[in-house]
């Protein structure tokens, strides 16, 4: 892990990107962030950040699919991935479903990105600790 | 033609009309919900960089504020986040008049869930100047409910707690009692009227003297609606006025 732990926060809209990561980084962490799911990926290359707030909707590909190409990268395939959306509940509703979804994205959680920003920061730190 | 066949012909004809109807109605219902949908993401998107922006400002990111300033982003803050809950609340009410809600049961350690709540909404109430504690048992409380739903139920629980106490604490209280577990919000707020009580877990019900408090009156309402499919029961005890209240919600262990 970074020290401190870095975190990619992915979004197309600079504004949020900007709270986001002026929270994270008055919060104790580093941030870096990427505007769409081409520029996600290359940073998660580039970086290896120890986790990625990741926007689902984003003009032109989305970020399940930056999510799939990171997973499938060797040298990325372990950086945990959180999906930021407007949605409170984004995923499948039966339990099945969302284990094949949440598995095949290689997704760890999610935040409501229109939320309060504490606990995106509590749940960022959550994450991390996670084994 | 026999008045027999007529007679048929004419049940066929209201039949084809009720089909077609039927169909209208489901289009303008799909239509609504998608309306809603998109919506949330269109609208919940801005509010989300709003609040944002003035949790920065009053967090003193872009410069010192000073105390009245503060309050005035708290604020802006507490009611764009109504409009999110009230969008939130307003799918939610849709999905459950489709029976498109879904819960996904699993065993979940429901003390670890309500300690987690009040963790997160502590900054809230503190930003009110509002004590918020939480008791409960060291180990875990194992329930089998849907992890999501019951912590939306205790997170309206303590939303409300905040909004409706201007000054003193808020305790949270996680314990078992037999068969059930059982889950307090104690306020030291506004208090109930006892002829409110009967009411408040019906849709668009809020107490008239809380008109100028942020608030859509569905919330309790989903709540309700949530704990019940959990076999599980809601209710409130206030002794009046200016005396605070008490919400509890006791659910099975195995529901």
């Amino acid at each position: 892990m970074h020290t401190p732990p870095l975190i990619l926060v992915v979004d197309d809209e600079k504004d949020l990107l900007e709270i986001a990561s002026l929270k994270l980084q008055a919060s104790g962490f580093a941030a870096a962030v990427a505007y769409n799911a081409r520029e996600a990926v290359d940073a998660a290359r580039k970086l290896h950040p120890d986790l990625i707030l990741m926007d689902i909707r984003m003009p032109g590909e989305s970020g399940t699919d930056a999510a799939l190409e990171i997973k499938q990268m060797p040298e990325t395939k372990d950086i945990k991935i959180v999906f930021l959306s407007s949605l409170k509940d984004p995923w499948p509703a039966t339990k099945g479903a969302r284990d094949d979804v949440t598995k095949a994205i290689g997704m760890e959680d999610f935040i409501d990105k229109t939320g309060d920003l504490n606990v995106m920061v509590a749940k960022v730190r959550e994450v991390l600790a996670r084994p | 033609m026999s008045e027999l066949d007529e007679e048929k012909e004419d049940l066929k004809k209201i039949n084809k009309k009720l089909r077609e109807e039927k169909e209208k109605l489901e289009e303008a219902n799909h239509f609504k919900m998608h309306l809603l949908s998109l919506t949330s993401h269109q609208v919940k998107t801005p509010l989300g960089i709003i609040r944002g922006y003035a949790t920065l400002l009053r967090e003193g990111f872009y410069g010192q504020m000073a105390d009245q300033q503060k309050e005035i982003l708290s604020k802006m803050e507490f009611q764009t986040e109504d409009v999110v809950n009230l969008i939130d609340n307003l799918i939610d009410l849709r999905k459950v008049e489709e029976g498109r809600i879904q819960y996904q049961m699993d065993r979940c350690d429901f003390a670890q869930l309500a300690r987690q709540a009040a963790e997160e909404m502590g900054h809230m109430a503190m930003s009110k100047g509002l004590n918020l504690s939480f008791s409960g048992p060291a180990g875990k409380v194992m329930i089998y409910g849907d992890e999501q739903k019951l912590r939306h139920v205790i997170q309206n629980l303590i939303d409300n707690a905040v909004k409706y106490t201007e000054k003193g604490s808020i305790a949270v209280k996680v314990w078992e009692k037999g068969k059930e577990v059982m889950l307090s919000v104690t306020d030291s707020g506004f208090g109930i009227p006892r002829k409110v009580i009967p009411l408040l877990f019906e849709e668009f019900v809020r107490d008239e003297r809380l008109k100028k408090i942020r608030g859509s009156g569905m919330g309790l309402h989903i709540a309700k609606i949530f704990v019940e499919e959990h076999h599980g029961k809601i209710w409130v005890e206030s002794d009046g006025e200016g005396k605070g209240s008490t919400f509890y919600v006791s659910l099975p262990e195995e529901a």
